[in-house]
């Protein structure tokens, strides 16, 4: 249906925040709909803010519609009062753009962010007038496409999305709509296509793998026809050469980071044995200054924006760091422009760039130790010892600031006591640090504030930890109650995430397709935007599971490793004997130093030890302007 | 040196709200480099004000800021280039430059012509209905308040003309500002009161079409010669 706006348009203002729904942003792109052959809309499962905010979503958008004969547009999750709005009027959910309803177009992209949004997918086919299941899709329905952070399990989805892409799909996107699009032109009926377009790397089609269990457990996945037996995951080679946009679209609405964001490398190799990122994003690579602060100029001229995030996993691993904070204060000086650095490494380094960067507000800045002792933050492979903390936050204290959060993680494997205990023990020191600095300082300082936050730990898929249980609401719920005891005195603040949505997070993480009914039941009882504390609803699953005779603990139970898993036909980078001997190792506790400053760890993303590693100082010598 | 400019906030535009509009007046700004004059301190920002918000989901057509600025600029190019670089649905219409010391534009403005959309099916008692208003001695309506007690005021005496409008459309001039001020809404509820046919008016339904100071016997904007040389 042509223009649904208008439908609507008199009606906006009886929801909350109108301005999600009329687009119109600065730098937004509406092509010519008419005019333009190939037709795709980006869906982010949550709100407006949560989505503008999100990096992957701009790249590919810019991306698709850098092409003249393919445009792009957006649509996000209306919020409950909206969907009401939209049911009332008997409308379909609409782009952002040309205001189409969903089906109007060849194809939609959902981006996977976090499992708790599953259930808004659902509710956006719906809402968009798509049938919910691929199988009941042919080709007069967009092809439905997912990729994102958590596509390396996407089990619980696969029955509702036609195929998913593993990695980075910047890479690729516009050779597989091109290929989707030569593909509607032939006699091809829908599986045909898709069997064709599975040639394509770092593509998978869920619906050609069945998995097989046996008695509740998996046994294989068969694969059903003659497709690749494991798909592997696609990722950009040289970044500094890579697309990258710099006419941001500049949202009216507040969004979380609503300032002009450049990704200066991308992947970590810090081996954090809990992080899924720093296992599936590998190699680390990364811009060099110059393309950086080129992107930086671009981006504050096209945006109007006053502030710069420099973003990636982990910025202070960036190998030219001090160099590039440098330069873009003294390239911005005089502007009015505010650079900030979003993951700040525990020394005294990365202090000392954070003196550079903010040169003049310093309120609070955070450091995440993850765990309390060292003998756990070994098991982890968190690299970062007690004085290196210590050493941080007195100079943090020194240099001006006076809030300091601290990060941990509670439920990690061969977590005890002691390791609870030493959380409220390096709380309470850094409280100390504070106090006394503050006490001998001539200069006004702000009364100190130390900010301990636990989140339950969720052992995900591709990495060590996969084989690892999730803890039992009740044992999160006493280590808790043990903070809250231990937790006490001045100065300190203790804050957690809810345990339960911790356990739906892990649930869908490393659940496999037999929760794919559970998530339909549940969106059809009325889950959805399951993000926002106020919307979720655990027990509503407790019950659709129980109906569905399966349980949390079918999935959430700890594994052996030689036991199937139902991720074992995807490949997220890195060898699983790299994980069980990291598994192996993180028993022991031994730690696996990074292998940029350090050996070759085997983890099998590059051909040959080290080979594939980018890093911008290496670029730089190599063209002759070494240091 | 300030400059003073008139815009419309329209279109799908009426639905951002007054900090969001500030925002995107400044982005704009800045996209622009126009000069204009940051404040002091730890978040430097344009010097730019506006003049009383807009209930959002109101189209406005006579609307006002001011921004002081470090270098000189002719207005026609202040108009021009700013409209470059704003989005559809804002737009600068036009400006003056000053050296004088002026009264903010929320201090100053005290007047706003509302136009409304025919709310009665039958407009051909538009007339009476409005003649019926003039006539009132008194109107007193219910003002709700966040978290205080409700208000009772004499709306009467802050409607100062009520005309029907070229197209038709019901217009109302009350007043507004900090020395007493009407809502919309609050005008919907006199009409009721002599008309109870009258339903209830969605905010959509009216047209702010422009921000007025009272000098009487005359009726300025904010962009007159009067109000320009200062106070």
């Amino acid at each position: 249906m042509a223009n649904v706006f208008s439908k609507i348009d008199d009606s906006l203002y009886q929801v909350e925040s109108p301005e999600r729904y009329i687009g119109r942003e600065w730098n937004q792109i509406k092509k010519d709909w008419e005019e333009t052959e190939i037709r795709t809309c980006l869906a982010f499962p949550d709100t407006y803010e949560i989505g503008m905010s999100h990096l992957g979503l701009k790249l590919l958008y810019h991306r698709l519609n850098q092409e003249e004969d393919i445009l792009c547009e957006r649509v996000f999750a209306p919020w409950t009062d909206m969907e009401k709005l939209l049911k009332k009027k008997g409308l379909h959910l609409y782009s952002l753009e040309n205001k189409r309803e969903l089906l109007d177009f060849d194809l939609l992209g959902f981006t996977l962010q976090y499992e708790l949004s599953y259930t808004t997918i659902l509710n956006m086919l719906k809402l968009g007038g798509l049938p919910l299941r691929s199988a009941e899709r042919d080709n007069s329905h967009p092809l439905v496409i997912a990729g994102g952070a958590t596509v390396f399990n996407p089990e619980p989805l696969a029955p509702f999305i036609d195929l998913f892409y593993l990695g980075e799909a910047e890479r690729d996107i516009v050779r597989l709509v091109r290929r989707y699009q030569e593909l509607t032109e032939s006699d091809c009926s829908r599986g045909q296509i898709l069997r064709e377009l599975t040639e394509l790397s770092g593509i998978y089609v869920p619906s050609f793998y069945q998995p097989v269990y046996q008695q509740g457990n998996l046994e294989s996945i068969k694969v059903k026809q003659d497709v690749k037996p494991r798909v592997s995951r696609q990722y950009i080679e040289d970044l500094d050469q890579a697309f990258y946009p710099t006419d941001f679209i500049v949202p009216y609405a507040d969004i979380v980071h609503n300032r002009a964001v450049v990704e200066i490398s991308r992947g970590c190799q810090r081996g954090c044995r809990f992080c899924a990122a720093g296992m599936s994003y590998r190699p680390a690579r990364e811009r060099s200054v110059e393309t950086i602060l080129n992107l930086a100029e671009k981006i504050i001229s096209s945006t109007g924006y006053d502030e710069i995030s420099l973003t990636s996993l982990s910025s202070m691993d960036y190998s030219r760091i001090e160099e590039l904070v440098t330069r873009l204060a003294d390239r911005f000086a005089g502007q009015n422009v505010s650079i900030s650095l979003p993951s700040l490494r525990i020394d005294e380094f990365s202090l000392k760039i954070a003196r550079e960067v903010q040169r003049v507000r310093r309120s609070g800045l955070t450091f995440a130790p993850e765990a309390g002792t060292q003998r756990l933050r070994n098991i982890i492979n968190k690299g970062v010892r007690e004085e290196d903390l210590f050493q941080a936050v007195r100079s943090a204290f020194e240099s001006g600031w006076h809030r300091i959060k601290l990060y941990f993680m509670l439920g990690l494997p061969g977590e005890e006591e002691e390791d609870l205990a030493g959380i409220a023990r390096l709380a309470k020191k850094t409280a100390e640090i504070g106090q006394q600095i503050r006490r001998e300082t001539s200069r006004k300082m702000r009364r100190i504030e130390v900010q301990v936050n636990v989140s339950t730990f969720i052992p995900k898929p591709f990495t060590p930890f996969q084989w690892f249980e999730m803890e039992s609401l009740k044992a999160i719920r006493e280590k808790i109650e043990y903070l809250q005891q231990h937790l006490t005195g001045r100065s300190l603040s203790l804050d957690w995430n809810d345990p339960e949505t911790s356990r739906l997070e892990a649930l869908l993480a490393r659940g496999d397709r037999r929760l794919a009914p559970v998530l339909e039941q549940v969106w059809q009882r009325g889950s959805r935007l399951e993000g926002w504390s106020e919307q979720v609803d655990y027990n509503r699953w407790q019950q659709v599971l129980e109906e569905f005779s399966l349980s949390e603990e079918d999935f959430l139970a700890g594994r052996e490793t030689d036991e199937p898993l139902p991720w074992d036909h995807l490949y997220a980078g890195v060898d699983k004997d790299f994980l069980q001997q990291e598994w192996q190792r993180a028993s022991s506790g031994k730690e696996t130093p990074d292998c940029r400053w350090s050996a070759c760890s085997s983890c099998g993303i590059c051909g040959s030890p080290r080979s594939g590693l980018e890093l911008a100082r290496d670029k730089e010598e190599a063209a002759g302007h070494a240091d | 040196m300030l400059i003073r400019a008139k815009f419309r906030k329209e279109k799908r535009l009426r639905y951002i709200s007054h900090l969001q509009l500030l925002d995107t007046l400044r982005r704009a700004l800045r996209r622009a480099e126009l000069p204009g004059k940051y404040s002091e301190g730890y978040n430097p920002t344009f010097n730019l004000s506006l003049s009383q918000p807009l209930p959002v989901g109101m189209p406005g057509g006579g609307e006002y800021l001011d921004l002081e600025l470090t270098a000189e600029v002719r207005p026609e190019d202040f108009c021009r280039r700013l409209n470059d670089f704003l989005p559809r649905g804002i737009e600068i219409l036009e400006g003056r430059l000053t050296d004088n010391k002026l009264k903010s534009l929320q201090a100053v403005v005290d007047r706003a012509r509302y136009l409304l959309l025919p709310p009665l099916k039958d407009d051909s008692r538009a007339e009476a209905v409005l003649q019926d208003f003039r006539n009132k001695k008194e109107i007193i309506v219910v003002r709700k308040r966040r978290n205080k007690s409700d208000r009772r005021y004499d709306l009467r005496e802050m409607v100062h003309k009520i005309e029907t409008a070229a197209d038709g459309r019901w217009s109302f001039l009350v007043s507004t500002g900090s020395r007493g001020n009407v809502r919309p809404e609050e005008i919907v509820k006199g009409l009721q009161q002599i008309d109870s046919e009258i339903g209830e008016q969605p905010l959509i339904n009216f047209y702010r079409e422009g921000l007025y100071v009272s000098r009487p016997p005359k009726l300025l904007t904010p962009l007159a010669d009067e109000i320009m040389e200062g106070e």
